[in-house]
Parts: C-alpha cells; structure tokens; sequence
C-alpha cells in the first residue's frame, strides 16, 4: 500500500472560548475554545501551509507532485477550483492529476483513498491530499460553539520510496443518511442532533468494525484512534460503543473545534507526532453519507512536526471581532 | 552640450485664485479665474488673441482627458493645448514644457495653467488609494509612502517626531497670513504632536489638506518680455527626473528630486547658496525636510537645524514656503507646481504682500509627484531670477 | 489588479520567483523584465531566482486612515526580500507597536482582495520564527 512521507497542519492562531460565545447569548458556562479564521485566510491559504509543512517535513519539492487531491466544503465557491491552485502554488503544474472533494464533511477520507489508488495504480511517486475548511455558523446556534477551521496534509509516495507509516486499512460504510446540511450562501440547517448522532455512531462504528473485520487488527492494537465528530462529547461515545479506552482517543477539538473534513487530517497528524514505531493508528470520518475508516501502521519515528506548537501558539479574539472577521457583523467579508 | 533654457523665457503675467474647499466651483470656473487674473497681472496689459499656445496641468479627468477643457474655460480655442500629467509634479511639467516650447523659438507667448478639482469627489487621495494591486501600492496611501521615508530618515538620523513637526509650525504660520491660502490656522508644536495619526508617524497636521484650486503664467520669449512688462521673471533653469526605490538605494532621500536640482542649478550656474527664497514641496511635513538636503540646502541629516535656527522662516536668510506650502496653502495637485511659481513671481517682484521676503534675486520651484502605484517618484525643479 | 493582469504574473507572484540581472545583480519581482531598471542593460540578461520566502523591514508605517476593507490600525513596511527585491508588505501577527525598523519578517500567503467575487491571493508578511519555514513556497 501508499507510504505516508510527511503531515502538516495549519491551525489559525486566533481562538474564541466558547464561555464568550455563551455569555454573548446570555448563557452561563462553557469549556474550550475553537480556532478562528482571520479575514484574510481561506481554505486556499490554509491548505497551501499545511501541504508546505508535510514537503518541508519530506524534504519533497512542489514540482515532484504527480497528484493533488483537496477535500473542502466551505470554499465559498460553487465553481472555483481548490486542488489545482493549491498544487500551482506549491509549485505542481501540467501532468498533475488534481481533484476536488466536497459536499460532505466525510470527504477527507475518500480524497486519501483516492490518492493511495492513483499512487497504486502507477500514477507518479508523490500524491498529497490536503483538507481545508471555514466553516461558519448561524450566530446563536448550538452549531456556533464549535464550527471552526484549519487545515491539514498528507504526502504519500509510491511503495519503495520509503516513508514512516503505512496505510494498511480502509473500509467504508456508506448509506443515504445526510444529517447537516447547507445551501449555497446559507448557514447549515438545523436538525435534531440527537438523530444525527445516533446515525454518526452508527456510521462510525459500521466503518471501523469492517476495518478491523478485513486487516484482522485487534482493538488492543490500537494505540491511537481519531473520530471526527462535529459535537465535543461524540468522539468518547463513540469510542465506548466501540469498545476502545477513552485515552486513545487522538482529539485537538478543546482547542480548535470542528473544523469539518479538516478535523481528520489534524487530529491524525496529532496522533502521529506523538506516535512511536510499532503504533497503530485508526482514523474514521463522518458527514453526509456516512464514514470511512483507515488504519494507518507507524513503521518508523516520525518526523517532527509543530502540530502541538501550533496548538499553543494562541491569540484570544473577542466575540465582536470574531463576528466581523467571519463578516456576519455587516461591513465586508474578504 | 546642449544650450539648456538660462535666459530664454520669462514669465510677464501671474494670477491665482484662493485655494479652498470650492464646492461652488467648477473645474472650468477655477481655470477661468486664474487665467483671468493672469491676464490682469500683466503690468503693460496683454491680448488674449496674443496667445498662440497653451498647457494645461491637471490630473484627474474631471474635464476629460484632453487639454479642450483649458478652451471651454478661457475661450482660447483654435490654439494648440496641451494637457500634461505627471503626478504632483503636473503643474511644474506643464510651465517646464511652456518654457521649452518658448525656448526653442517656436512660439512667443504662451499660457500655463494648473488646475485640479479634488472635491467634486468624497474623500480626498486616501479614498483614491490602490487597494487592488498585489506588492505595489496596495494601501499604500499619499501619508504611507511619505511616512515610511519619515521612519527612515527618523530612524537613520535619529531626529525625533517634534523636529520634524517644526516644518507644519512654521508653514501653518506662513499659511495663515498668504492671501490665497486654504487653511488660514496657526498651530502650535503640541497642536501637531497630538492631532490623530494618518499613517504612524505621521499626523493630521503632518499632512497637506484635500483643496481645489487653479493657477495660471503667461510665458513668453525672453526677447519680447519687457514689452509687456518692464519687470519680468526670468526662467534661469529646469530640471526634471524621475526614481524608483525598487532600484536601491535608501528611504531617506529623493534622488529624482537631487538629479532634477543639479540639472537644475547647472542650467542656471548657480548654486543652492544663490537661492533667496524657494517654494518647495512640502505635502508631508516630512517631504520638505528632506527636501532640504536633496536640494542642498542641508547637509544629509542636519534639515531639521535649518527650523530651528530659523533660517527657513520668512524672516530667516533662506525662507521656505513663505505661501505656507502645500500644508497651508493647499495641494490641488495639478495647479500646485504653477501656484508656487505664480508666489515666487510675485516674491521676485515684491509684490506678496504680507508675505514678502526682503529683496530676493533668484528662487527655486520645487515639485515631487509620486507614481506608478507608489513605486516610483518625479522630480522637477525650476530656478527665476530676476535678470537672465 | 485586473483577472488578466494577476494572471501575467501568476507564477511570480504565487511561487515568488524573481529573475536576476546577470550584469548589475539587480533583481526583477514580481514582473518578468528584459531590460534592466538600475543599469539600464537593454537587453539584459536575466536569470531565474527562486526567492527566499523571508526579507527585513527597511521602513514601516502604521495605516489609520484607509479605505474601506482594511483593518486599522495596519502595519505596512516596504520589505526587501532576502534575494533583493524590494515590495511593500502588509504586517500580520504582529502589534503595530511591536514593528520595528531591521526586524526580520517572513512571506504569509493571504487572500488580498476580491474581483468579480474571486479572492485573488498574495504575501503578507509577518515576524519570522526560527521554527522552520512554513511562509513563501
Ligand atoms: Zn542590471
């Protein structure tokens, strides 16, 4: 299968505690916070910083990209490339297979598997995916405390390119259950959570049982596992239906929050920073449509990276100017 | 070498109106009030049917981009007229074209006018900025490019915001008493160091205000002057260059505005020391500092002693700005460069009044106009005597 | 600037390629030139240089007043990159109090402004860290 040769994340400095959002709707309470897009960043910029962190990291250059697959669903555009301007800016241009993922949360996960099938199927010897979002909620809404953004990358080569892990699993479990959803130029419709939170655990319990079913890999060797959930409490539930200790659980959401498709690739590259040769780490993603499962065998010490220093590296935003960054306070978006 | 212009144009006939917030004022309405007074000015009298060319310095379209405005506003159609741009340098550039035209023996007299409509529009410059370009000039506003050779030259020579502020003193001073000034206010040092920032260091009284205007000059043959007037200004020199710091060099200093000086003063066969009285640029407090230095007035770093010796005040023995400079006068920027000529004709004839310096012989016109996105920079400068 | 006028410099401007002049050294950025604007060499021959992501701020100001879109107070500086060519640069991540003449500071790609409802995407520029370079390309 593909070799993983290098991650990145790009996490927006600025963070809003989600006490300040309560107290602004006159709530009591609150815990964690969530990053914060500034105006000028979009999932263009943050996708172009994370994939130049996993090429720094892999010592690959722009121009050796055969494959660039992006996954977003808050672009902003209907039409309006991301895969493609994201590999010109890190300097990929003509034979380049790229490819835009969207329309669901889930989308990370279907962009890595396809990029491990055009590395398998002799297309090149470097593929990078990269996820991307900015999402922004209804002000007031439940939605409010946690949709965030960021981005992260993988760069996977060809088999005999060496490398630091490998993907030795991926499962999907697909249905026709969409749960949240959005139209163009709207916030995502409210929906009764308790729902979709019964299908978000059956998905992502349907996804990983196949996974561990078809590679044989136990529940004990899981060192690390990586549920992106949209709802903070939804990781550790889903965690204790499937069996699996709750310190597993690889999760960057008390300080950044959901940000969408972009929440598997950070959450993973955190896991892989802190992971040791021999670990095993299981990833399952969730949105319209369901969940994908993949478990990915760290084979050697993982190259450093600042996953965990761009955690730390915070700068608090109050409400007011977290609502006029993301342009819902009138004057301009940009 | 080429002949250059010494002794070859003069000016006969001189006339302005008041600067201001015109909003009663029609671009062409401002025109026809400076030509007008022009006309007026000339001591033996003069007939507009004498006029056999003319050049008209404006920047914003207004009047469209043609020089037929100038025709629509003085009736002097059927002439050939010239519309010159060249940045805050407009208005120097058309009389710099007048004078050769003259020079060169094509034609006998001519008319100069500068003009600019700065308020039929909101806003001033600073809503005019670029915010639309990528590495050049994006925000970069009027205050921003000026500002950051104010950082520089602070920076470099380790001269504090105050000495710097002295500059606004003392043409608010100046202003305050010039005829045809827009702002007629004094301010104190403190006044300048605690108005509002526009763009850090600089502040609201380190910047020239947003002002309409219009100037005009009659321009003939050195040949034929005394026929109209048995006190003419003579044109002694020109110069006019252009820069871009893309090039190299540091922050601190206009080398369009030394190279235009030099041709300048080369042309006339003076030096800085001849000059009596000069109107210089000054649309940041900032701009007029260096200025001294790269018209050699000052030694690299020392402009600010030239303020506070006192030599540059009106009753100093070089005073600058006497008009109150582009900070009090105004900067309508097409009429700005003619205004400042129109004032030295008038200091070089004694004839300004409360602001008249004692006996000069030669001044010098200064003009630095910013363009190309704010990547690059034009210098012009003219020296007058009062003898060819 | 125009669709087609970023277009013309797209690859300069995206992947901050300079092209240097092989006589004076002078550098070209982010406009591919054939002449030379400090020696005037014409034709001149140039060559390409990858920038280096990172340059020192030679002078700043803080905007106050600008037009509408920006947030204010906004530090900008005119930056010489490390390979030579001169830009102006907004400043991110950093307080305006906290600029300072010589500080180094490191290409941030941002969205610029939008046309025609496209984000049309350049540098801005912020305190450089001795963590490895994630600015520039
Ligand atoms: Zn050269």
């Amino acid at each position: 299968m593909a070799q993983l040769v290098g991650y990145g994340v790009y996490i927006p400095r600025l963070r809003l505690a989600a006490a300040e959002i309560h107290a602004a709707w006159g709530r009591a309470g609150g815990r964690g916070e969530k990053a914060v897009v500034p105006p000028d960043e979009d999932p263009l910029t943050m996708g172009v910083k994370a994939a130049q962190a996993a090429l720094a990291q892999a010592g690959v250059e722009g121009q050796q990209l055969n494959t660039v697959l992006a996954a977003s669903t808050s672009t902003g555009y209907a039409e309006g490339a991301l895969a493609a301007p994201l590999a010109y800016h890190l300097g990929a241009e003509g034979d380049v297979l790229v490819g835009d993922f969207g329309l669901s949360a889930r989308s990370a996960t279907a962009a890595i598997r396809a990029a491990m099938n055009a590395l398998i199927s002799g297309r090149g010897e470097y593929g990078l995916v990269v996820a991307a979002e900015k999402l922004i909620a209804e002000p007031g809404s439940s939605y409010e405390l946690s949709y965030a953004g960021g981005a992260g990358a993988l760069l996977f080569a060809s088999q005999g390119q060496g490398g630091f892990a490998e993907i030795v699993g991926f499962a999907a479990h697909t249905s026709g259950f969409v749960g949240r959803s959005r139209r163009e130029g709207r916030f995502h419709g409210l929906v009764d959570e308790r729902f979709v939170m019964q299908q978000f655990l059956a998905h992502t319990q349907g996804a990983v049982e196949r996974l561990l079913d078809t590679t044989g890999i136990t529940r004990e060797e899981v060192t690390h596992i990586v549920v992106q959930a949209p709802e903070g409490r939804w990781a550790a539930r889903a965690l204790k239906k499937l069996g699996i200790p709750p310190e597993r659980l690889a999760s960057t959401f008390p300080q950044v929050g959901y940000a969408g498709s972009a929440s598997l690739l950070i959450d993973l590259a955190w896991a892989l920073e802190r992971s040791n040769p021999g670990d095993l780490i299981v990833a399952v993603s969730f949105g319209p449509g369901g969940s994908d499962a993949l478990a990915v065998r760290v084979t050697k010490p993982p190259p450093g990276a600042d996953v965990e220093a761009q955690l730390q590296r915070r700068e608090r935003v109050s409400y007011p100017v977290y609502l006029r960054y993301l342009g819902l306070l009138g004057g301009e978006r940009r | 070498m080429a002949e250059g212009l010494r002794g070859k144009a003069a000016i006969v006939g001189a006339g302005m109106i008041r600067f201001g917030e015109l909003y009663d004022r029609s671009l062409e309405d401002m025109i026809e009030g400076a030509y007008l007074n022009a006309l007026q000015s000339v001591d033996k009298g003069l007939d507009p049917q004498e006029i056999e060319a003319a050049w008209l310095g404006t920047v914003y379209p207004v009047g469209g981009n043609s020089g037929v405005v100038l025709g629509h506003a003085t009736g002097l159609f059927e002439i050939p007229i010239t519309r010159v741009e060249n940045a805050c340098a407009t208005g120097s550039d058309a009389f710099r074209q007048a004078c050769l035209a003259v020079a060169s023996g094509v034609y006998d007299l001519v008319l100069v006018v500068g003009a600019e409509k700065m308020h039929d529009e909101p806003g001033g410059l600073i809503q005019r900025a670029d915010v639309k370009k990528l590495w050049m000039g994006r925000g970069v506003t009027m205050p921003a490019f000026f500002g950051l050779r104010a950082t520089a030259y602070m920076e470099k020579y380790g001269i504090s915001r105050e000495q710097i502020a002295l500059v606004s003193v003392k043409n608010h001073k100046n202003g305050a008493r010039y005829p045809y000034a827009h702002l007629k206010v004094e301010c104190s040092l403190e006044d300048v160091l605690n108005a509002s920032y526009v763009s850090y260091p600089l502040g609201l009284y380190d910047c020239c205000p947003v002002t309409d205007g219009a100037a005009a000059l009659l321009v003939c043959s050195a040949k034929i002057a005394k026929r109209y007037t048995d006190d003419p200004v003579y044109v002694l020199g020109s110069g006019l260059a252009t820069e871009s710091f893309v090039r190299g060099g540091d922050l601190t200093s206009f080398p369009a505005t030394k190279r235009a000086a030099q041709q300048a003063y080369e042309m006339a066969g003076i030096t800085p020391e001849d000059v009596d009285v000069a109107e210089i640029h000054d649309c940041f407090s900032i701009t007029e500092l260096i200025s001294y230095e790269d018209l050699g007035f000052a030694e690299p770093g020392r402009g600010a002693r030239l303020l506070e010796e006192g030599i540059v005040e009106l009753e100093g023995e070089k005073p600058i700005n006497p008009s109150g400079g582009l900070l009090a006068k105004g900067h309508p920027l097409g009429a700005t460069g003619v205004a400042q000529l129109v004032e030295l004709y008038e200091q070089l004839r004694g004839e300004a009044g409360p602001v008249q310096v004692k006996d000069p012989e030669i001044a010098l016109q200064h003009n630095i106009g910013i363009g190309r996105f704010a990547t690059g920079s034009v210098g012009c400068v003219h020296i007058l005597g009062r003898e060819p | 600037m125009t669709a087609p006028e970023v277009w013309r410099i797209a690859r300069e401007n995206a992947r901050l390629v300079g092209y240097r002049c092989t006589q004076c050294g002078w550098v070209a950025f982010p406009e591919r030139k054939r002449v030379c604007k400090r020696c005037r060499a014409a034709p001149a021959d140039f060559e390409e240089v990858k920038l280096k992501p990172y340059g020192q701020v030679l002078s700043y100001v803080v905007q106050h007043r600008l037009p509408a879109g920006f947030e204010t107070p906004l530090p900008l500086a005119v930056v010489e990159l490390a390979d030579g060519p001169r830009v102006y640069g907004h400043l991110v991540e950093c307080a305006p109090e906290d600029v300072e003449v010589g500080m180094e500071v490191e290409a941030d790609l941002r969205v610029m402004y939008e046309e025609n409802g496209a984000r049309v995407y350049s540098y801005k520029f912020r305190p450089r860290s001795l963590e490895p370079s994630r600015g520039g390309s």
